[in-house]
Protein backbone atom coordinates (compact mmCIF):
# COMPACT_ATOMS: atom_id res chain seq x y z
CA UNK A 1 0.00 0.00 0.00
CA UNK A 2 2.87 2.21 0.47
CA UNK A 3 4.25 1.77 -2.45
CA UNK A 4 0.95 2.12 -4.33
CA UNK A 5 0.84 5.65 -2.77
CA UNK A 6 4.21 6.70 -3.40
CA UNK A 7 3.80 5.37 -6.75
CA UNK A 8 0.62 7.98 -7.16
CA UNK A 9 2.44 10.73 -5.83
CA UNK A 10 5.10 10.57 -8.44
CA UNK A 11 2.38 10.13 -11.39
CA UNK A 12 0.59 13.26 -9.86
CA UNK A 13 4.16 15.44 -10.33
CA UNK A 14 3.97 13.74 -13.68
CA UNK A 15 0.47 14.66 -14.89
CA UNK A 16 1.08 18.06 -13.58
CA UNK A 17 3.91 18.89 -15.28
CA UNK A 18 2.71 17.20 -18.49
CA UNK A 19 0.01 20.27 -17.87
CA UNK A 20 2.20 22.55 -17.85
CA UNK A 21 4.40 21.48 -21.28
CA UNK A 22 1.32 21.05 -22.81
CA UNK A 23 0.41 24.74 -22.59
CA UNK A 24 4.20 25.57 -22.73
CA UNK A 25 3.42 23.47 -26.75
CA UNK A 26 0.19 25.78 -26.89
CA UNK A 27 2.38 28.59 -26.17
CA UNK A 28 4.79 28.33 -28.98
CA UNK A 29 2.78 26.68 -31.59
CA UNK A 30 -0.32 28.80 -31.49
CA UNK A 31 1.42 32.17 -30.31
CA UNK A 32 -0.78 32.69 -27.35
CA UNK A 33 1.19 34.84 -24.80
CA UNK A 34 0.53 33.78 -21.15
CA UNK A 35 -0.89 36.59 -18.63
CA UNK A 36 0.36 37.28 -15.21
CA UNK A 37 -2.92 34.76 -13.72
CA UNK A 38 -1.97 31.91 -16.52
CA UNK A 39 1.95 32.56 -14.35
CA UNK A 40 -0.02 32.46 -11.42
CA UNK A 41 -1.54 29.48 -12.22
CA UNK A 42 1.37 27.26 -13.07
CA UNK A 43 2.68 28.70 -10.11
CA UNK A 44 -0.03 26.73 -8.11
CA UNK A 45 0.42 23.54 -10.11
CA UNK A 46 4.13 23.90 -9.57
CA UNK A 47 3.55 24.69 -5.74
CA UNK A 48 1.46 20.95 -5.59
CA UNK A 49 4.52 19.24 -7.07
CA UNK A 50 6.85 20.80 -4.95
CA UNK A 51 4.79 19.83 -1.83
CA UNK A 52 4.07 16.34 -3.12
CA UNK A 53 8.28 16.00 -4.03
CA UNK A 54 8.76 16.65 0.02
CA UNK A 55 6.75 13.63 0.38
CA UNK A 56 8.89 11.17 -1.84
CA UNK A 57 12.14 12.73 -0.26
CA UNK A 58 10.89 12.82 3.60
CA UNK A 59 8.76 10.29 3.79
CA UNK A 60 4.74 11.04 3.43
CA UNK A 61 3.53 13.26 5.85
CA UNK A 62 0.01 15.43 6.47
CA UNK A 63 1.92 18.85 6.74
CA UNK A 64 3.13 17.86 3.14
CA UNK A 65 -0.56 17.40 1.90
CA UNK A 66 -1.85 20.38 3.43
CA UNK A 67 0.81 22.60 1.21
CA UNK A 68 -0.70 21.19 -1.58
CA UNK A 69 -4.49 21.68 -0.94
CA UNK A 70 -2.97 25.28 -0.05
CA UNK A 71 -1.51 25.72 -3.04
CA UNK A 72 -3.93 23.95 -5.28
CA UNK A 73 -6.79 26.17 -3.14
CA UNK A 74 -4.57 29.39 -4.45
CA UNK A 75 -4.27 28.39 -8.31
CA UNK A 76 -8.10 27.25 -8.12
CA UNK A 77 -8.92 30.70 -6.73
CA UNK A 78 -6.94 33.04 -9.42
CA UNK A 79 -8.30 30.05 -12.20
CA UNK A 80 -11.72 30.78 -11.07
CA UNK A 81 -11.00 34.78 -11.16
CA UNK A 82 -9.95 34.48 -14.61
CA UNK A 83 -13.02 32.25 -16.05
CA UNK A 84 -15.44 34.77 -14.05
CA UNK A 85 -13.52 37.88 -15.94
CA UNK A 86 -14.38 35.91 -19.58
CA UNK A 87 -17.90 35.08 -18.67
CA UNK A 88 -18.69 38.33 -18.59
CA UNK A 89 -20.29 39.68 -21.63
CA UNK A 90 -18.33 41.68 -24.60
CA UNK A 91 -15.31 40.68 -22.52
CA UNK A 92 -13.00 38.80 -25.29
CA UNK A 93 -11.75 35.20 -24.12
CA UNK A 94 -8.05 34.91 -24.22
CA UNK A 95 -5.83 32.73 -26.00
CA UNK A 96 -7.08 29.64 -27.94
CA UNK A 97 -9.53 27.08 -26.46
CA UNK A 98 -8.42 23.64 -26.28
CA UNK A 99 -10.92 21.00 -27.27
CA UNK A 100 -13.88 23.61 -26.75
CA UNK A 101 -12.57 25.05 -23.13
CA UNK A 102 -10.12 27.72 -22.38
CA UNK A 103 -6.70 27.10 -20.73
CA UNK A 104 -7.74 28.71 -17.15
CA UNK A 105 -10.86 26.19 -17.51
CA UNK A 106 -8.76 23.54 -17.58
CA UNK A 107 -6.68 24.62 -15.21
CA UNK A 108 -9.57 24.84 -12.84
CA UNK A 109 -10.27 21.19 -13.89
CA UNK A 110 -6.51 20.20 -12.73
CA UNK A 111 -6.60 22.29 -9.19
CA UNK A 112 -9.91 20.50 -9.18
CA UNK A 113 -8.63 17.22 -9.89
CA UNK A 114 -6.04 17.69 -7.95
CA UNK A 115 -7.44 18.36 -4.84
CA UNK A 116 -9.87 15.46 -5.10
CA UNK A 117 -6.42 13.05 -5.49
CA UNK A 118 -5.08 14.16 -2.32
CA UNK A 119 -8.38 14.07 -0.33
CA UNK A 120 -8.03 10.45 -1.43
CA UNK A 121 -4.23 10.38 -0.67
CA UNK A 122 -5.29 11.73 3.07
CA UNK A 123 -8.06 9.19 3.59
CA UNK A 124 -5.44 6.35 3.35
CA UNK A 125 -2.88 7.68 4.91
CA UNK A 126 -1.09 6.10 7.83
CA UNK A 127 1.80 6.83 10.57
CA UNK A 128 3.72 3.91 8.61
CA UNK A 129 4.05 6.36 5.82
CA UNK A 130 6.42 8.85 6.99
CA UNK A 131 9.05 6.68 7.44
CA UNK A 132 11.56 7.54 4.94
CA UNK A 133 12.31 5.12 1.68
CA UNK A 134 14.85 4.99 -0.82
CA UNK A 135 13.95 7.09 -4.13
CA UNK A 136 13.05 4.80 -7.25
CA UNK A 137 13.75 5.79 -10.77
CA UNK A 138 10.61 7.31 -11.08
CA UNK A 139 10.81 9.79 -8.09
CA UNK A 140 14.28 11.05 -9.66
CA UNK A 141 12.33 11.32 -12.86
CA UNK A 142 9.51 13.31 -11.22
CA UNK A 143 12.33 15.40 -9.46
CA UNK A 144 13.79 16.02 -12.77
CA UNK A 145 10.45 16.87 -14.58
CA UNK A 146 9.40 19.57 -12.52
CA UNK A 147 12.48 21.05 -11.76
CA UNK A 148 12.83 21.63 -15.76
CA UNK A 149 9.43 22.98 -16.28
CA UNK A 150 10.24 25.46 -12.89
CA UNK A 151 13.59 26.68 -15.31
CA UNK A 152 11.46 26.73 -18.47
CA UNK A 153 9.37 29.52 -16.50
CA UNK A 154 11.71 31.54 -14.96
CA UNK A 155 13.24 31.35 -18.68
CA UNK A 156 9.93 32.11 -20.10
CA UNK A 157 8.86 34.91 -17.03
CA UNK A 158 12.06 36.90 -17.56
CA UNK A 159 12.11 36.98 -21.43
CA UNK A 160 8.02 38.49 -21.56
CA UNK A 161 8.26 40.53 -18.23
CA UNK A 162 11.88 41.13 -18.00
CA UNK A 163 12.19 42.07 -13.92
CA UNK A 164 9.47 44.20 -12.91
CA UNK A 165 5.81 43.11 -12.93
CA UNK A 166 3.76 41.17 -16.10
CA UNK A 167 1.37 43.07 -18.03
CA UNK A 168 -2.01 42.30 -19.54
CA UNK A 169 -2.19 41.35 -22.83
CA UNK A 170 -4.62 41.41 -24.96
CA UNK A 171 -5.68 38.53 -27.26
CA UNK A 172 -6.07 38.81 -30.23
CA UNK A 173 -4.08 42.00 -30.15
CA UNK A 174 -6.48 44.90 -31.11
CA UNK A 175 -3.67 46.27 -33.29
CA UNK A 176 -2.04 42.83 -34.90
CA UNK A 177 1.90 42.84 -35.76
CA UNK A 178 3.06 42.85 -38.85
CA UNK A 179 3.90 39.45 -41.01
CA UNK A 180 7.92 40.89 -39.91
CA UNK A 181 7.63 40.87 -36.15
CA UNK A 182 5.14 37.79 -35.85
CA UNK A 183 4.72 35.38 -39.21
CA UNK A 184 2.65 32.95 -37.49
CA UNK A 185 0.58 35.60 -36.99
CA UNK A 186 -0.69 35.54 -40.67
CA UNK A 187 -0.29 32.40 -40.94
CA UNK A 188 -3.42 32.03 -37.97
CA UNK A 189 -4.93 35.13 -38.98
CA UNK A 190 -4.80 34.79 -43.31
CA UNK A 191 -7.95 37.23 -43.70
CA UNK A 192 -7.71 39.85 -40.92
CA UNK B 1 8.87 40.21 -9.92
CA UNK B 2 6.78 37.08 -11.15
CA UNK B 3 10.15 34.91 -12.04
CA UNK B 4 11.01 35.48 -8.17
CA UNK B 5 8.61 33.34 -7.38
CA UNK B 6 9.51 30.56 -10.22
CA UNK B 7 13.03 30.89 -9.02
CA UNK B 8 11.98 30.43 -5.22
CA UNK B 9 10.38 27.16 -5.74
CA UNK B 10 13.08 26.05 -7.67
CA UNK B 11 15.36 26.34 -4.84
CA UNK B 12 12.90 24.77 -2.69
CA UNK B 13 13.18 21.90 -4.82
CA UNK B 14 17.23 21.95 -4.43
CA UNK B 15 16.43 22.37 -0.78
CA UNK B 16 14.41 19.32 -0.98
CA UNK B 17 17.03 17.03 -2.94
CA UNK B 18 19.11 17.54 -0.41
CA UNK B 19 17.09 16.92 2.56
CA UNK B 20 16.76 19.96 4.48
CA UNK B 21 13.21 19.94 5.34
CA UNK B 22 12.85 23.17 7.84
CA UNK B 23 14.73 25.46 5.54
CA UNK B 24 11.68 24.14 2.33
CA UNK B 25 8.80 24.28 4.76
CA UNK B 26 9.71 27.86 5.55
CA UNK B 27 10.09 29.27 1.73
CA UNK B 28 7.37 27.37 0.58
CA UNK B 29 4.81 28.95 3.53
CA UNK B 30 6.18 32.34 2.27
CA UNK B 31 6.24 31.76 -1.46
CA UNK B 32 2.41 30.72 -1.29
CA UNK B 33 1.84 33.88 0.77
CA UNK B 34 3.82 35.90 -1.99
CA UNK B 35 1.67 33.76 -4.47
CA UNK B 36 -1.77 35.12 -2.26
CA UNK B 37 0.01 38.84 -2.48
CA UNK B 38 0.60 38.91 -6.24
CA UNK B 39 -3.25 37.66 -6.71
CA UNK B 40 -4.67 40.25 -4.22
CA UNK B 41 -2.30 43.26 -6.29
CA UNK B 42 -3.41 41.75 -9.90
CA UNK B 43 -7.19 42.10 -8.39
CA UNK B 44 -6.97 45.51 -6.72
CA UNK B 45 -4.82 46.84 -9.71
CA UNK B 46 -7.93 46.22 -11.67
CA UNK B 47 -10.90 47.29 -9.75
CA UNK B 48 -11.46 51.13 -10.89
CA UNK B 49 -11.32 54.06 -9.09
CA UNK B 50 -14.15 56.26 -8.81
CA UNK B 51 -13.48 58.52 -5.71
Amino acid sequence: MKDFIRVSNALLILVLMGVISSAFYEEFTREGPPCPLCFLQRLGMIGIATAILMNLRFGIRIKHYVLALFSAGIGGAVSTRQILLHICPNFPTFGYPVLGLGLYTWAFIVFCCSAISIGVFLFLYQPDQAMKVRMSWLDYLAFLATALVTLGNIILTIYQCHFGSCKDVPWPPKNPPTSLSVPAYNLLFPFV
Amino acid sequence: MMFALFFIFLLIQVLIFFRTRRASLILFILNLAFMVMMFIHHITENIPVRL
